[in-house]
């Protein structure tokens, strides 16, 4: 095929080429031929282009996408909350156990069972009000948030690293001292009784 | 005010955190998301799935958004790729799918159309468009469908101009010839 025939229905040809071209159909039958078939299906594609639409379809996108939108958010704040809980739970519980420990975070906690953890979550929660997050629209900073907590918490093998990994802003080293001497005697208490380690 | 500085406005507004404008700019710009969305999918259901995936892609990376380029040509971009991932994840999805599941997935093709000579086009024009490899097919839409320029489609797909036009002409003519091949059936 001349590969010129589509460039002229596309109108892709120089206005030269273009009087060039023409000049050449109007005198060779066979190039004539050839260009009729293409120009033929090329109106019948065009034909088919035009279609007449419902325009309902598109009437429902937004609020598709704010529903989705809604849903997206909602189970995003409840992932990060919940992974914040247990994080930071673990970190109270290590740091207001033992100070001075020098055993890994990761040592301390690899014995803990399901309910180990439970308990340590519903101790936290109360607490933790640092990992709401404020502005609904700030899913920035909660992506960031919940990403290094992900990659960070793997790798929890000292006291530092943990500290490290939820916001250095928060001063954990000396959460004890936020912690009040009846709270502290109750989770003693609470501790005593359990065999975490 | 032309399209640019429009577009401009409303991502200013949306970054300010007005969410009207985010609306706004989605329903300027659903039907360009749908339709190319719809001709490189090949169907309803796949384009209005990965019309969400779009709009959420932008929801979440307009705030970055730096008008280095147009919008329009960076929400063709998000389109092109979501389409082209979603098609990939097709191929995946079917290849674990018995002919009996195939069949019913085709029959349960919706249309947005409900005008039976609408539909028979849209039909046909999918089915075309389907035989074309998807790289080609995205070419083929951006330049015939959308009127871009080779050097807009050269941004969006990251091929160099001279190459779009070989594609384009490779695919131009073999819709044709699937035009011919269908009327002859």
């Amino acid at each position: 095929m001349d590969e010129r025939i589509l460039q002229y229905l596309a109108n892709e040809l120089n206005n030269d080429e273009k009087l060039k071209f023409e000049d050449e159909l109007s005198r060779s039958t066979n190039l004539k031929k050839e260009f009729d078939k293409y120009a033929s299906l090329n109106s019948k594609f065009i034909n088919n282009k035009k279609i007449a639409i419902d325009d309902s379809y598109f009437n429902g996108i937004v609020p598709e996408f704010r529903k989705r939108l809604e849903v997206k958010k909602k189970s995003k704040k409840i992932f990060a909350f919940s992974f914040a809980n247990s994080l930071a739970a673990i970190i109270v519980f290590y740091l207001v156990l033992s100070p001075g420990n020098t055993t890994s975070l990761a040592e301390a906690v690899k014995n803990w069972t399901e309910n180990d953890f439970k308990n340590a979550i519903e101790y936290a929660e109360p607490k933790l009000s640092v990992f709401s997050i404020s502005n609904d629209n700030d899913y920035s900073t909660l992506d960031s948030l919940v990403s290094s907590m992900l990659s960070d918490e793997l790798n929890l093998t000292s006291n530092i690293a943990a500290l490290q990994v939820i916001d250095n802003s928060i001063d954990y080293k000396n959460l004890d001292a936020l912690v009040g001497d009846s709270e502290a005697d109750e989770i003693y208490n609470k501790i005593l009784n359990k065999k975490y380690f | 005010m032309s399209i640019a500085e429009e577009d401009q406005i409303l991502i200013e507004e949306f970054k300010d955190g007005n969410e009207s404008s985010f609306n706004r700019l989605i329903l300027k710009y659903q039907q360009k998301i749908y339709w190319h969305a719809r001709r490189m999918t090949g169907n309803h259901f796949d384009a209005d799935e990965v019309v969400q995936e779009v709009l959420m892609v932008l929801y979440k990376n307009l705030k970055k958004f730096e008008m280095r380029s147009s919008l329009y040509t960076w929400i063709y971009k998000i389109t092109s790729t979501r389409s082209l991932n979603f098609i990939n994840r097709r191929k995946i999805k079917e290849s674990f799918l018995t002919d009996d599941d195939n069949s019913m997935y085709v029959t349960n093709e919706n249309s947005i159309t409900n005008k039976i000579e609408a539909k028979e086009k849209l039909e046909k024009l999918d089915n075309v468009l389907q035989q074309l490899p998807a790289k080609q097919r995205e070419i083929f839409i951006l330049r015939n469908f959308e009127e871009m320029s080779y050097e807009e489609i050269s941004e969006i797909t990251g091929t160099s101009t001279g190459g779009l036009k070989a594609n384009y002409f490779h695919a131009y003519k073999k819709v044709l010839e699937l035009m011919d091949e269908d009327n002859d059936g």
